[in-house]
């Protein structure tokens, strides 16, 4: 009869999960989803700090979660209560330590996690939170000399695991998710020096009803200013050209634009031409190369330079990283 | 033979991307959003277009035509449709449910041949006999998931034949058909059915 009293307690939702209603978990808790949800990013605290700190939070958690719930599927096996801190404690922690180890520092492992559960760094120096499963373990030992036989209520035991569950499986959102390929022009490393600088010229736009090129001054160091602006513009094909039609950029965007990341130069001046064709019968029919033909003025000094352009299906960002 | 056979089993369930009309929308007359950033500025969606051919086989029971006490129907079926998306799907998101090769359009029209290739009904002994069912053809009308088909059925056993409706819900379908001639009638039908799209999909 006794037998049968214990088999049913340790099976019992508090027996195996009861140790989560306690403050250490949940203050764990507490601080990896304030962390994931709503420091990382915001500002608030240095990168360095939120980065360790969900792994300092999340490992303690998943210690004591972890070692929970391998204490309620043996319970369920054998009907027998384990041991916090014994063998099935410590190898549960284990387990998860490999996993933690093998997620910061094996990137096939780290990819496909990634790819299933949410954006997790591969960086190794997160493994200095290891200890926080040591730290777990001691907790849960100090909690088996301390337990008592009547548990916390069901309600509130369900509550804390069903929320720590939640919070371990809830990363922080994933990475964007990079746009469908889509055809469009670019011409590659278009650059062209100039006695104040170097102009650069990129395909801004690209569609169906044409394209539009965008160019930029570079001004040199010593350069006191530099400034082009483009005076006539043919999109030349094998089989024709189109003229492209300039057109006026807002004020704000129009002169000076500062680096706008750390590999895109700041640009002195800005200027835009429009070309209107059916690109979409061109694609269609495999027009492929093209050269953009520019005229310019730059710091009153007249230009002329051929840009090789390709029409190709990319992937976005393009230009990015430049 | 026997490669091609393959070739046509690994396909099924899987969409190719072709390049026709693939420039997205933007508008050449005004700037980028951002003149200073270094790239090309992502262009508006058209929206895609698909050919879809779906396969596979249906299962279920039903009453009514010459089988009164009841009939289990056993049919193969293919569609090929033509539909649209309003937006362009995009491989490198999860969709949460859906196998990955999987493309349907949110709408479209196509048309199904099926044959109930295998009918179990009771014989006038009682018994549990196998005949062969119906042929039928279907204008068909889909919604993603949903759809409706309108055809005509012709049954090769007693020679009846007669307009047939039909309905679909994911995996179950429901129809409708009158036999007219031979020892036709009215025939209700229900079940599941398990056809693997393929798609060939390019943008609007």
């Amino acid at each position: 009869m006794a037998r049968v009293a214990t088999v049913v307690r340790a099976r019992t939702l508090s027996a195996w999960a009861g140790d989560l209603v306690r403050p250490a978990p949940l203050i764990a808790a507490a601080v990896l989803a304030v962390n994931d949800h709503a420091l990382k990013g915001a500002g608030l605290v240095p990168a360095a700090i939120t980065g360790k700190l969900s792994d300092v939070a999340g490992l303690f958690l998943a210690g004591v979660v972890g070692v929970c719930l391998a204490r309620g599927a043996a319970a369920a096996g054998t009907g027998r209560r384990a041991r916090r801190d014994g063998p099935l404690a410590i190898a549960t922690l284990l387990a998860i330590a490999l996993a933690f180890a093998a997620l910061k520092l094996w990137p096939g492992f780290n990819r496909a996690l990634t790819a299933t559960w949410g954006a997790n760094t591969l960086d190794a120096s997160d493994l200095w939170c290891l200890p926080m499963l040591a730290l777990a373990w001691v907790w849960l030992r100090d909690r088996e000399a301390a337990a008592t036989e009547a548990g916390p209520p069901r309600f509130a035991t369900a509550l804390a695991l069903a929320t720590t569950l939640l919070l371990c499986a809830a990363t922080p959102a994933p990475p964007p998710v990079p746009p469908p390929p889509v055809a469009g022009w670019y011409a590659a490393d278009a650059v062209l020096p100039v006695a104040c600088g170097e102009v650069h010229a990129w395909f801004s736009k690209s569609g169906k009803t044409g394209a539009g090129v965008t160019i930029g001054v570079v001004r040199a160091a010593d350069a006191p200013a530099c400034v082009a602006t483009i005076t006539a513009a043919r999109l030349r094909f094998a089989d024709g050209s189109v003229d492209g039609r300039t057109v006026e950029l807002p004020a704000a965007t129009g002169g000076a634009a500062g680096p706008r990341d750390a590999h895109q130069p700041a640009y002195e001046s800005l200027g835009y031409v429009g070309f209107a064709f059916d690109n979409q019968a061109r694609w269609n029919r495999g027009d492929r190369n093209a050269v953009l033909e520019l005229e310019l003025l730059v710091a009153g000094e007249p230009r002329t330079w051929a840009v090789p352009a390709k029409h190709a299906m990319l992937t976005f960002p393009v230009g990015a990283g430049r | 033979m026997t490669r091609a056979a393959l070739l046509l089993i690994l396909a099924v369930g899987c969409h190719y991307h072709r390049d026709t009309n693939a420039p997205g929308v933007t508008d050449p007359a005004t700037p980028p959003r951002d003149p200073a950033h270094h790239g090309l500025e992502y262009p508006g969606d058209p929206g895609e277009r698909m050919i879809t051919v779906t396969s596979g086989v249906a299962a279920g029971g039903g009453v009514g035509g010459v089988d009164e006490g009841g009939f289990g129907d056993f049919a193969a079926e293919a569609t090929v449709s033509w539909g649209e998306n309003p937006t362009t799907h995009n491989d490198a998101e999860s969709r949460l449910f859906m196998p990955r090769g999987v493309l349907l359009p949110s709408r479209s029209w196509g048309v199904t041949l099926g044959w109930s290739a295998l009918r179990l009904g009771n014989n006038a002994a009682d018994q549990v006999e196998a005949r062969v069912g119906p042929i039928y053809a279907e204008a068909q009308r889909a919604w993603l998931f949903a759809g409706v088909g309108v055809g005509w059925a012709f049954d090769p056993r007693t020679g009846a034949t007669g307009p047939q409706v039909q309905g679909f819900y994911t995996f179950y379908f429901a129809r409708l058909r009158y036999l007219a001639g031979g020892d036709g009638g009215w025939e209700f039908s229900g079940g599941m059915q398990f056809k693997i799209p393929t798609t060939w999909v390019w943008r609007r």
